[in-house]
């Protein structure tokens, strides 16, 4: 309690940022902050995906539903999403180049053998919206396969939406936190009450490998990130514990204990190609403090001017 | 011999099925019948040739028959078809069956050769299939799915099962208990010819013999002497002349000398005056004869008896009579009904050879009477001879087999023969239900009797019959599916396996009186349940028909047995059987070596050449009896003679899909194997080429992470119905109690779950008697946004009458504007018809949802000049209320779909697709389930299938060392976050990939609900169910709770205002009902009043007058 009251200072440690991943230590926060940022991340933050389809011919083995939703789940790369409007608020009747962004898929195989038709295949109908196209960067996505004389004309628009709405307009693949753990060891105990043997079958116990003996058969917490709150070490403690003489001396305090430390969060963002992954978390962010101050707005007059 | 290749050798199980499939069963009996049996029906002497009664020169005579390949006669063309274009066009896949004759056409004699009798239908996939042998591509190439398991047949495009049947095996003796505590020994003989049962039965001290076309039982020494038998020494030699049958057969020999019938004459004339419908007054033909005729013919009418010579039937009526007397000493020797080795299963080949043999009867009956029709009048010399071609009648034979097959009605009049449901239409809804289809065992046995016995599982069906797989309810055990490796026999010849028996030194039977069969250390030699003779070194003769039988001089399904408590041996080669391979032990050694199965997955060997070199060998059930048998390599001692291909062979293909199915509670294994038939999936490669009436599909079905080798054997692998899950096991919200689970939002709109419909509606145009046919009409135009319902209807079609691929339809909309004339029956002059000689007929669509036409068929076949199907596909997403399945028998549908970002996750990213109840765990008992999660979840990190095969399997141990070496739980169990709140959840969750089946059973197509709707026109009540539109009725116990609750008004408004309220006329003075303010009984309108009553209420008053009964109102004002 008395953190909350000194009052915590946060902050964000970026671990590692790839082209599609980003890691990052947020701290000084509640639970409750790291989690709308993850749901935001997941949920709202908008991108660009195909989402209305006319099919003019379709003589492949696939029929018009399948390959619209195959069309929808397509990642395109949506960093300039802002230059679009939500359908809905587009003034506009049906679309416009403000909310879409239509490409057009006309292929035939003339060649006989199988042809694949993929991402790369979907052409602009327009100069306008290049910077929307699919984020294909490795390889290829696969739409559908044909066979010789069969042909495919589409026209699709791409539209903007939220994850919310629909999972195509998600832009991670995967957005998650983990807690901070806090790995307590008694090496007072360990070492007067467990033999060297003992205390290596507690290094063992964890499956990820998080504990070492050091020089001295000691035990050393080295990869701490790794953990993952198993507890398998607490409870071959427990059972080294009882199953030895020590439970005689009626010690009930355990030698190892893991918790979590409830104000510092690892988060590890994968960008599904869509959005740079900081720019995912950048644009949470922003949508998060937008919808607070939406919030604001409605609170009224007399509570505000004082 | 190492650990492993005592694995290697269950590859002779996909080596087994990849030569026979799973289908074999049918296809080798249909090919019996038609390269051996059709041959045989008709050059049997009572078949072969037609005669006439009145010019003794004619003669028809059948030289041979063949059936060709399937084909079909169009515009006096006659071509080549496929079976997926009889499906397409409604075709019959048939071919024509070609006689050769020989016949008189006025005074010479005539031959023909390929004259065509009819049309066979023909199995998929049997010898005249134009499908047999073809590779993969050539098989694309007819559009055929390589994995379809074909043996069924397409009656006009509808694709028809013959089930297997279940019967009692026919030939053989079975002793019995009946009622009244009675001994009975039965025999149901069945012969081409004839069929008859014939009882032999003790009745207090005395026994009997009993048939159908006798009045009553006869003394069974009667019969003895009637067949010839004078002196009683003689039957007491023929049954038995130890003291327990001389005693038990005293007082039926007494009866003879009390009825002071002494010899053969008086016995017959005894028999004679006994015969039930007795024909000898018309025939002029004395009783004696007739009483003779009958025991020559029918009695007992499968033991040949040439010239009235009586002695195998004497002897086989000898053995009868023993088994009663043994019965009647000892309760054990009774037959117990039940066993397996006592039943035969007919197959398509005998079934269809039954009822083309009867056809092949009249159509030569017919002939006759046409032949005799015209002998009969006087000849006329001008003219052409008379041509018997011209009275033969190729319809006849045609449809009376394809009737049979598309109604499943097999009516045989020789043997008064009337049976239904012989045939079922395919299920196409999913692989695995055509696969259980072709597998299933359909028993004779009524479905409302309530005994156990038949119903229950038999110790000696180990192996042959599927434990798990049979329906619940009615028709529980009685319905069975046939195990993995289970074969069932066709007829073979009796005369090798005889002749080769007598040169092992059987003696004949015939050169013996009674008494030397029964002698002690002599072994009873029976073939196919006829005696054939003795033999005194029992275990010589078995073994050299063994050896001989391995060594492949006679067919491997030859079964040799010897029963030691009888002092008999039993050789059967008759079809039937059921049986499955072994593996030979000799010497505590397999005969089956590592080398073989090298030379096996090398492809120099196949499974055959393990059966002819005798590593391999089929038992039946009642030579299973004679083997000891190995289960596993392991389990091998001195005894033992056979070992086990692999135990879990003992399932069928369908309970083969469950993994660690010998970790789960019985019944659940039950439960998934009618499940697994409702699982959405793929049904073929070519399943977007059919056109059934609906298709379930599922879109994106994958392999299952779990697999079991029956799933890599039955090709489940590459035509799955599922989807491999990630699913958390942990309650959730609340609205996942009572099974219910809860789906992820993001997982369903990326394909999970996501099912297609595909569905055909038929509209074909007619062509009437008068000449006028059904046209297509140009739709009206519609104009503006918003039309009226009535025009708006029209808007998916084209110019030319018909839909336009690609539209998008709901229910209502017009698939076909098709017209009807008015006039169906006159002529009418072609120029003069106006729009008005019409009326429209069209088709409309049906169906929950918007849905896009995807194909047009547009055809005809000879019944059907111009035939439409529109093939409509839906896609359907899951949603609230779709039924899901794992494989363990655990169905739940979903409660809530819920949003990724609210789904518990972990600290990896994953999140679940799904998730389950731990409720559904404890009392079901489905710790197959648990394994499976935790070996697919370790499948997934080591990035290989996991195997869950009955009684093997990859071991929960070896899976949890995997996990741990991964970083997961031992156990499983995952940390995982709230979604909503961010916390940690308070327990570690089981969770992993686990595959789930959508079934069949969709919210979309059951969701009902009405406000005003349609009425009955008798009782102008709502109509009842959701394909009328009905309304939802207040019950009975709902009604008990109105009148408890005391709302009378309540009751009356339900019940009447807003049902059948009725306004009727009734006289105060009579009491009767009136019609529009008149009473037809008092001749006045001056009392009538209105009263309102339900309509239903004025029906039955009316019904009850109808009936002389009058219901008289008496009316007062409240």
């Amino acid at each position: 309690m008395s953190e909350v009251y000194r009052g915590r200072a946060p902050n964000i440690e970026i671990n590692k940022i790839t082209r599609e991943k980003i890691k990052f230590t947020l701290s000084g926060v509640d639970s409750s902050v790291a989690n709308s940022l993850r749901r935001v991340m997941i949920a709202e933050v908008p991108t660009m995906a195909i989402d209305v389809v006319h099919i003019h011919t379709n003589t492949s083995s696939l029929h018009d539903e399948f390959i619209a939703h195959r069309l929808g789940l397509i990642p395109l790369i949506s960093e300039n999403q802002d230059n679009y409007d939500f359908p809905r608020d587009c003034k506009c009747t049906g679309h416009c180049e403000h909310c879409a962004v239509q490409f057009r898929l006309k292929v035939k195989n003339q060649e006989g053998g199988v042809l694949d038709v993929t991402s790369r295949d979907l052409r602009h109908l327009s100069q306008q919206g290049n910077d929307v196209r699919p984020a294909d960067s490795d390889g290829p996505i696969l739409i559908l396969k044909l066979r010789k004389n069969q042909e495919i004309d589409i026209t699709c628009n791409a539209r903007k939406g939220i994850g919310k709405e629909h999972a195509k307009w998600s832009p991670v693949a995967t957005a998650v936190f983990k807690y901070t753990p806090d790995i307590y060891l008694n090496q007072q105990r360990l070492e007067s009450q467990f033999t060297a043997e003992e205390r290596k079958e507690i290094v063992n116990s964890c499956p990820v490998g998080v504990y070492k003996l050091n020089e001295e058969s000691n035990i050393e917490v080295v990869k701490l990130n790794k953990c993952m709150f198993c507890e398998e070490c607490m409870r071959k403690g427990e059972m080294i514990i009882t199953r030895s003489a020590s439970a005689l001396l009626n010690v009930h305090d355990n030698v190892v204990r893991v918790s979590q430390l409830k104000d510092r969060f690892i988060f590890k963002v994968e960008s599904s190609g869509a959005l740079k992954p900081e720019s995912i978390v950048s644009k949470a962010f922003t949508i998060l403090t937008k919808k607070l101050d939406d919030i604001k707005q409605l609170i009224p007059p007399l509570i505000n001017t004082r | 011999m190492s650990q492993n290749s005592h694995q290697e050798q269950n590859l002779l199980i996909p080596a087994f099925l990849q030569l026979r499939g799973l289908v074999k069963q049918h296809i080798d009996s249909y090919d019996y019948f038609l390269t051996t049996d059709i041959k045989q029906i008709v050059s049997s002497p009572s078949n072969c040739c037609v005669l006439s009664d009145y010019n003794p020169d004619f003669y028809l005579k059948y030289k041979d028959i063949r059936v060709l390949m399937p084909s079909i006669e169009e515009d006096a063309v006659i071509s080549s078809i496929t079976p997926h274009e009889c499906r397409l066009r409604d075709l019959t896949y048939a071919a024509p069956i070609e006689v050769d004759i020989e016949y008189i056409k006025g005074n010479k004699i005539i031959c023909r050769s390929g004259l065509e009798i009819g049309m066979m239908p023909i199995m998929l996939g049997c010898c005249n299939c134009v499908l047999r042998n073809k590779s993969e591509e050539e098989l694309a190439k007819m559009l055929e799915c390589p994995y379809d398991p074909r043996g069924y047949f397409i009656i006009k495009g509808v694709e028809k099962v013959i089930l297997i049947q279940e019967q009692a095996s026919k030939n053989r003796i079975i002793v019995e208990i009946d009622s009244k505590n009675n001994v009975v020994a039965q025999v149901t003989s069945s012969t081409h010819e004839k069929k008859s049962r014939t009882v032999v039965q003790s009745k207090g001290s005395k026994i009997y013999m009993k048939h159908n076309t006798l009045s009553e039982d006869i003394p069974i020494a009667i019969v003895f002497k009637a067949l010839g038998v004078q002196a009683d020494q003689e039957i007491f030699q023929l049954v038995g002349t130890q003291k327990q049958y001389i005693d038990a057969l005293g007082m039926s020999l007494q009866e003879c000398s009390i009825l002071n019938i002494l010899t053969e004459k008086q016995a017959l004339r005894f028999i004679g005056s006994k015969i039930k419908n007795s024909k000898a007054a018309k025939t002029g033909r004395t009783k004696i004869e007739e009483a003779r005729d009958v025991l020559a013919t029918v009695v007992l009418s499968h033991v040949p008896c040439e010239n009235y010579d009586f002695r195998a039937k004497i002897r086989y009526l000898g053995i009868m009579v023993r088994k009663v007397i043994d019965a009647m000493n000892d309760p054990k020797k009774v037959d117990d009904r039940d066993y397996y080795g006592n039943k035969r299963l007919e197959l398509a080949g005998q079934l269809v050879g039954l009822l083309f043999e009867d056809l092949f009867k009249r159509f030569n009956s017919d002939i006759k009477k046409h032949v005799d029709k015209i002998f009969s009048k006087p000849k006329s010399s001008k003219g052409e001879p008379f041509d018997v071609i011209t009275a033969m009648n190729k319809k006849m034979i045609t449809e009376g087999l394809n009737n049979a097959i598309s109604t499943g009605n097999w009516s045989l009049k020789r043997f008064k023969m009337e049976r239904a449901g012989v045939t079922e239409v395919l299920s196409r809804l999913s692989y695995m239900s055509a696969l259980g289809m072709m597998t299933r065992i359909n028993s004779q046995f009524e479905k409302t009797r309530k005994i156990s016995g038949p119903r229950s599982l038999q110790g000696s069906q180990f192996g042959m019959i599927c434990p798990s797989d049979t329906p619940e309810g009615e028709s529980c055990g009685l319905v069975k599916t046939l195990a993995l490796t289970t074969h069932i026999t066709i007829d073979q010849p009796e005369e090798q396996i005889s002749k080769l028996a007598f040169s092992l030194g059987v003696e004949d039977a015939s050169l013996f009186s009674g008494d030397e069969l029964y002698s002690p250390g002599v072994f009873r030699v029976f073939l196919n349940g006829q005696p054939l003779g003795v033999h005194r070194d029992a275990d010589f003769l078995i073994n050299s028909l063994r050896e001989i039988r391995r060594k492949g001089k006679i067919s491997e399904f030859v079964s040799v047995v010897k029963v030691e408590e009888e002092q008999q041996i039993h050789i059967a080669c008759d079809g039937g059987r059921l049986t499955r391979p072994f593996i030979i032990i000799e010497k505590c050694k397999s005969k089956v070596e590592p080398k073989h199965i090298k030379e096996l997955t090398l492809g120099l060997r196949n499974f055959d050449d393990f059966v002819n070199e005798g590593l391999v060998e089929y038992l039946d059930v009642n030579e299973e009896n004679n083997a000891v048998i190995a289960m596993r390599h392991e389990n091998i001692s001195e005894d033992t003679t056979h070992l086990e291909i692999d135990p879990f062979t003992i399932l069928g293909c369908v309970a083969g899909l469950i993994p660690y199915p010998h970790h789960n509670q019985s019944p659940r294994n039950t439960y998934q194997c009618a499940m697994g038939k409702q699982a959405l999936g793929i049904i073929g490669y070519n399943q977007f080429l059919r056109v059934d009436t609906v298709l379930y599909l599922l879109a994106y079905s994958q392999t299952p992470m779990v697999r079991t080798k029956t799933i890599e054997i039955v090709n489940y692998d590459k035509l799955p119905a599922g989807h491999n899950a990630s699913v958390a096991v942990m309650s959730y919200s609340g609205y996942d109690i009572e099974d219910a689970i809860i789906l992820n939002k993001a997982s369903s709109e990326r394909g999970f779950g996501r099912s297609l419909i595909v569905k055909r509606q038929n509209s074909d145009l007619r062509r009437y008697n008068n000449g006028l046919s059904d046209r297509l009409v140009m739709p009206p135009v519609i104009h503006g946004d918003n039309p009226p319902p009535s025009i708006k209807k029209f808007h998916a079609l084209d110019k030319g009458g018909i839909v336009a691929v690609g539209s998008i339809v709901q229910t209502g909309d017009v698939l076909v504007n098709k017209e009807t004339p008015v006039n169906k029956v006159d002529d009418i002059e072609m120029s003069k018809l106006t729009d008005n000689d019409f009326k429209p007929s069209f088709t409309c669509f049906k169906g929950p949802n918007p849905t896009q036409v995807n194909r047009l068929f547009i055809a005809c076949n000879p019944e059907e000049p111009f035939l439409i199907k529109t093939v409509t596909i839906e896609t359907r997403p899951p949603e609230l209320g779709d039924k899901f399945s794992s494989r363990h028998g655990q169905k739940g549908v979903v409660g809530l779909i819920v949003q990724q970002e609210d789904m518990p996750f972990n600290e990896q990213g994953w999140c679940p697709d799904m998730i389950m109840n731990p409720h559904g765990f404890p009392s079901r008992m489905t710790v197959g389930k648990l394994i499976e999660l935790v070996a697919g979840k370790s499948g997934v990190f080591q990035g290989k299938f996991k195997y869950g095969t009955a009684f093997a399997g990859d071991k929960v141990i070896d899976c949890g060392e995997i996990l741990v070496k991964n970083g997961f739980n031992y156990t499983g169990k995952d940390v995982l976050m709230c979604g909503t709140s961010g916390e940690l959840v308070g327990a570690y969750i089981f969770s992993g990939p686990l595959y789930y089946q959508k079934l069949k059973h969709m919210v979309a197509d059951k969701m009902h609900a009405r406000a005003i709707g349609p009425k009955t026109a008798l009782t102008r009540q709502p109509t009842e169910g959701r394909a009328r539109e009905g309304g939802l009725r207040l019950g009975e116990m709902e009604r008990d709770c109105l009148i408890g609750y005391g709302a009378a008004s309540l009751i009356q408004e339900r019940l009447m205002y807003s049902s059948d309220v009725f306004i009727a006329s009734v006289c105060e003075s009579c009491g009767n009902l009136g019609y529009e303010q008149w009473c037809q009984f008092c001749k006045s309108r001056l009392n009538i009043v209105k009263v309102k009553m339900p309509y239903a209420c004025k029906l039955l008053f009316q019904e009850l007058q109808a009936m002389n009964i009058r219901p008289k109102l008496n009316l007062s004002s409240s």
